[in-house]
């Protein structure tokens, strides 16, 4: 190859790396949390942790919160009824005034209390595609740049690899730390390559109408023309009806449902525009048997009950792209393959900070004093430990803020946001203010903040690890606790292991 | 759980094989495992073997669940037992000098 190309690509992987590493460590930190997002929310909402119902509760059961959204006027109410990752059932509508939440006993069908949390499939899967940034959809695509930047790393990766074949499985941890960082990079970049690849170009087909709008704006007046057509909802597009038509039996219409499918059950029921004239009851097949997010929607009139949109099995090419949707959002269950993901969405991570370090191990004798260095080696302390940190904040001020706690003008979720946000923006400050010993005492700092996370869960649930193993359907909570305590213990190690080689020198050195 | 033992962790083992049949062809590593370089004819059969062992772990996988899962899981055992592999040879490599030794024992 071109010894200029290579250096080309070189410069390429390097500065795209340096300025967009921070936003892709927070994408794939969040994107493997969220591998466990329901599983993070039982660990923070313990109300919902019960055990499986026996029986399965009557659509029926659901009416107090349909009639509740109807005379909110609710946009849309849904139930999403108990699965096996998820034994509360729960209950959604929107309302001009916001969106209302709910999670139903499975067994009595009373509603529980309220969390006070957004949880992980709140906040952390919705940060993992948007970073929260909602001004002109700004977080989606600073996702979208990073993606692209993350497949251009990956080609130009390959490309600068001298030796990919010959050191495929090359791994030294005898020598020293560049090095060693070094095959850390690239064995968890080559290595984990098609995951990496898989995952990114699948993320970006997700959002393809956002990014690539082009297409659709020829073919459709409106996005949402498309939107309803692709995902089935064609039933949705109708004009607003009156208020004040009833809707029909829901178990009824189930079971019509049920009837044109065959058989199955629905992991979602939804009343668009409950209570008026125009209003429609769809059932959303459950499909988490298979990768394929191919939706089979059955809608009726929610007044008269009449079928009125079952659409055929959808074309190759947008099959495709289920596919692509399905592998990527993991809407199956398949517990060998989610813990597959998990331990490969660290990998990633391990990817984007072993590049991070290694671009500093490489300058850290001639350009440590530098504004540059000194501005990279904080962001990249900020955007790696930093971020941990922050997301450790956020589950210890889950367990530790009372129930209704409000404080600045903040409900106890806004809280629980505002500490994730206040540590992280102390790590990068940390990172900036005392860059030589910024490494052992934010990983110290992880050590015992995941520490605290699990004793907090013990302490106000009185589920401690062994009692969660002894429980079955108690086993999410004891795999977060147990992550944490193993995240304790490894965080604590890399804390003692850095302070011993070189204390009170800089760390980029002893990594 | 039966399940998971019954399949998965032998196709785990399986594709550890195929990874540390392939690494073992490279003069590095049979170094490191304290052994001498293979003739070129039987590193070339190795990796042949190595590649037939990953293309039927594929189509295990596939035939054992369905083609979406079967493919998906093949991809990210790949990666893990890949790892391990180097992993091992990082830390341990003595404990595959018995493979090292077996692929040799033919010819020596």
């Amino acid at each position: 190859m071109e010894p200029d190309f290579r250096r080309a690509m070189g410069w390429l992987h390097t500065w795209a790396g340096v300025l967009l590493g921070s936003v892709l460590f927070a994408i794939f930190w969040m994107g493997t949390l969220s591998v466990f997002d329901i599983e993070i929310d039982q660990w923070m909402k313990p109300a919902t942790r019960l055990p499986p119902a026996a029986q399965t509760l009557a659509l029926e059961r659901f009416r107090p919160s349909l009639n509740e959204a109807i005379a909110a006027r609710a946009a849309f109410w849904n139930v999403e009824p108990p699965n096996d990752r998820q034994s509360v059932a729960s209950v959604h509508y929107r309302t001009k005034t916001g969106f209302v939440s709910h999670d139903i006993d499975p067994v009595s069908g009373r509603t529980l209390p309220d969390a006070g949390t957004l949880g992980a499939s709140g906040f952390i899967f919705p940060f993992h595609y948007s970073l929260h940034l909602r001004i002109m959809n700004l977080g989606t695509w600073l996702v979208g740049l990073a993606s692209m930047a993350m497949l251009v790393l990956c080609v130009s990766g390959v490309i600068i690899h001298r030796k990919i074949f010959a050191e495929f499985f090359t791994f030294r941890p005898s020598k020293k730390p560049r090095r060693l960082l070094l095959d850390l990079h690239n064995l968890s970049g080559v290595l984990g390559l098609p995951f990496h690849i898989m995952l990114t170009f699948s993320g970006l087909v997700i959002l393809g109408a956002t990014f690539f709008p082009a297409s659709i704006n020829a073919l459709y007046p409106n996005p949402r023309g498309y939107f309803y057509e692709a995902n089935g909802l064609s039933f949705l597009n109708v004009k607003p009806g009156q208020p004040g038509a009833p809707v029909v039996s829901l178990d009824e219409t189930f079971a019509r449902a049920q009837a044109v499918w065959g058989n199955g059950s629905p992991e979602t029921v939804l009343v668009a525009t409950p209570g008026t004239t125009t209003g429609r009851i769809a059932f959303f097949r459950d499909r988490t048997q298979q990768v394929v997010m191919d939706r089979d929607v059955v809608a009726f009139s929610s007044t008269t009950g009449e079928l009125v949109s079952h659409p055929p099995a959808p074309r190759a090419i947008i099959r495709t792209q289920r596919f692509l949707s399905g592998l990527h959002l993991i809407h199956f269950h398949h517990w060998v393959l989610r813990w597959l993901y998990f331990m490969l969405g660290l990998g990633s991570c391990l990817l984007i900070a072993s590049g991070f370090l290694f671009w500093q191990a490489s300058r850290r004798t001639k350009q440590a004093n530098t504004f540059g260095f000194r501005l990279v080696e904080g962001l990249s302390a900020g955007s790696i430990t930093g971020i941990m940190l922050a997301t450790l904040a956020f589950f210890i001020s889950n367990r530790l803020l009372p129930p209704g706690a409000h404080a600045f003008g903040m409900g106890r979720a806004a809280l629980e946001i505002g500490c994730f946000y206040l540590v992280w923006v102390g790590a990068f400050l940390h990172g900036w203010l005392r860059p030589r010993r910024v490494w052992i005492e934010q990983s110290a700092a992880i050590s015992a903040f995941s520490a605290l996370a699990a004793m907090l869960n013990w302490i106000t649930t009185g589920d401690h690890p062994l009692h969660s193993l002894a429980n079955r359907y108690l086993w999410p909570v004891a795999g977060m606790d147990m992550l944490l305590l193993v995240g304790s213990a490894l965080a604590f190690l890399t804390a003692r292991k850095l302070a011993r080689k070189q204390p009170g020198k800089a760390v980029g050195k002893t990594v | 759980m039966s399940t998971t033992c019954l399949f998965y962790l032998p196709l785990c083992l399986w594709l550890f094989i195929a990874f540390a049949l392939l690494a073992l062809t490279q003069f590095n590593h049979r170094r490191a495992c304290g052994m001498t370089d293979l003739p070129p004819s039987r590193t070339r059969l190795i990796r042949l073997m190595a590649g037939v062992m990953l293309l039927f772990a594929l189509v295990i996988s596939i035939a054992h669940e369905s083609s979406g899962f079967g493919f998906l899981l093949w991809v990210g055992l790949l990666s893990l037992c890949a790892c391990a592999v180097a992993l091992l040879l990082g830390w341990y490599p003595r404990l595959l000098a018995p493979l090292a030794r077996l692929m040799a024992k033919p010819s020596t």
